[in-house]
């Protein structure tokens, strides 16, 4: 359950009031989007809403809150604790982690290095707060064939908003602590957005198990490769794959002897095949095919050598 | 008798006098040589090692100088998240630590300013947010360190000099 106090404590001063209201259904809440000089919208439960000044929800876009530059500025100082030199790495990839595992995207004016790399983003001007949700147990139903006497080098294939993070932190949690007959195993998450663990000042703010290490904002592959030297996880984590390099760094993984969890954007095995040239048959045992229906994420169809459940 | 001990006490109080505006003098530099010295600690954890300010003032309060419980109230309060700026936090605790010192109001309001200078995104444009508060308090302690070294002296001189010539006009 995310507590309001965490919302709230993303704005500063009298912008707090205005979402004294809203932050009581943190529960629901999944997005606050700001764009300057236009109305406020969050979005309950895949519904969007308007606020009003008192901090009321609406729907009609007469007499909302429509937000200033400053606004926005003060809302970025605050959540930076005034220290936006410190949170530059941040913002130069676009988001910013804050207590509690959420998200705060940014975009505005981007500021180039002299190897036309993102270095700052000036004159932000657009924000959008997700909220992040945990769900305890949202793998109970794939455990039993990822973990089927050993652990089984897993790729979770699911379009986007269909819960591949959520599955995988879950995954992740459950396979860490143990249970029954499957042993805690020691795990490594290389957590290149925060998503996974949500970890703020290295702090994973999300559930990630008892065993588990996180190398927060670091690339996939040197991420993989580094734990790998460092931590010897039996298990590495790691979301959205998809190049070249980040195959190579998981044929590494399993050449170690470690085994690995991974997520990747897709509808169908098909999807996956698409990788076929690093011989992702071999590489993967299972995968995990998810979609939505009736508006709710679920299991579609998992895969062995062939084909081995069907939801 | 009563005239004797009229003249040394107003010998006494003369010369109480300018030793008094002395040790004035000499308390304003110690307190700007200290805030200068954090000033520069600032800029230094802020372009090192890019700490953030609750972190920063955290160091600050536990370090053992004049301001170390001002730094300590303003991280417990920035601590709070209760949605104040630390802006206001800063003003107010400084407002209230600097009410008992002998500063001049220009300075004051120089050190209650500060937080005016965080709002650099990068490191080093940060710090040299920071440098231009140091410079504008170099500017003062050298002030007062001539005042005192050209001054001091000729005060006291003057101090007990006008209570001799009392004490003679008075005789």
């Amino acid at each position: 359950m995310i507590k309001a106090e965490e919302i709230l404590n993303i704005f500063p001063g009298v912008l707090r009031e205005r979402f004294r209201e809203i932050s009581l259904r943190a529960a629901d809440l999944q997005e606050i989007r700001f764009s300057v000089r236009q109305p406020v919208r969050v979005l309950i439960k895949n519904k969007e809403f308007l606020i009003d000044l008192s901090g009321k929800l609406s729907k009609i876009p007469d007499n909302v809150w429509h937000i200033s530059g400053k606004e926005i500025d003060d809302i970025i100082n605050y959540v930076c604790k005034y220290s936006l030199y410190a949170y530059e790495d941040e913002i130069s990839q676009g988001f910013i982690t804050i207590p509690g595992g959420h998200r705060i995207g940014l975009a505005g004016q981007v500021v180039l290095n002299a190897e036309n790399k993102v270095r700052n983003i000036k004159n932000i001007r657009f924000l959008n707060i997700r909220i992040s949700h945990e769900i305890i147990g949202a793998a109970d139903e794939i455990l039993p064939f990822v973990f089927d006497k050993k652990i089984h080098n897993t790729l979770i294939i699911a379009p986007p908003g269909c819960g591949k993070t959520t599955m995988l932190r879950d995954l992740v949690r459950q396979v860490s602590n143990g249970s029954g007959d499957m042993p805690g195993l020691q795990i490594g998450i290389v957590d290149e957005r925060s998503e996974i663990a949500g970890s703020y000042l290295g702090v994973p703010q999300n559930d990630v198990g008892i065993r588990t290490c996180v190398m927060d904002a670091c690339p996939k592959v040197q991420g993989m490769m580094m734990l790998i030297r460092s931590m010897a996880p039996e298990v590495v984590a790691v979301d959205e794959i998809g190049s070249k390099e980040d195959l190579e760094a998981i044929a590494n993984i399993i050449t170690c002897g470690s085994k690995i969890f991974a997520t990747i954007h897709g509808y169908s095995m098909a999807d996956a095949a698409k990788l076929d040239s690093f011989n992702i048959n071999k590489m993967f045992e299972r995968f995990i095919i998810l979609h939505k229906r009736d508006g709710v994420c679920r299991v579609k169809e998992v895969y062995g050598e062939e084909k081995i459940w069907c939801g | 008798m009563v005239r004797i001990i009229g003249t040394l006490l107003l010998l006494a109080g003369s010369s109480g006098i300018a030793y008094s505006y002395c040790n004035e003098q000499n308390e304003r530099l110690k307190i700007l040589r200290v805030m200068r010295e954090i000033f520069i600690r600032i800029k230094k954890e802020i372009e090192y090692l890019k700490a953030s300010i609750p972190e920063i003032c955290l160091n600050l309060g536990e370090q053992n100088q004049t301001f170390s419980e001002v730094f300590k109230d303003i991280y417990q309060e920035l601590e709070l998240n209760n949605g104040r700026s630390f802006n206001d936090i800063w003003h107010i605790h400084f407002t209230s630590a600097l009410k008992k010192v002998p500063l001049k109001e220009a300075e004051k309001e120089m050190i209650k300013s500060f937080p005016e200078s965080l709002i650099y995104r990068d490191s080093e444009g940060q710090a040299g947010g920071i440098e231009k508060y140091i410079g504008e308090i170099s500017k003062y302690v050298d002030e007062i360190e001539t005042v005192i070294k050209n001054k001091n002296k000729v005060i006291m001189c003057m101090g007990i000099m006008a209570g001799m010539i009392t004490v003679v006009i008075l005789f």
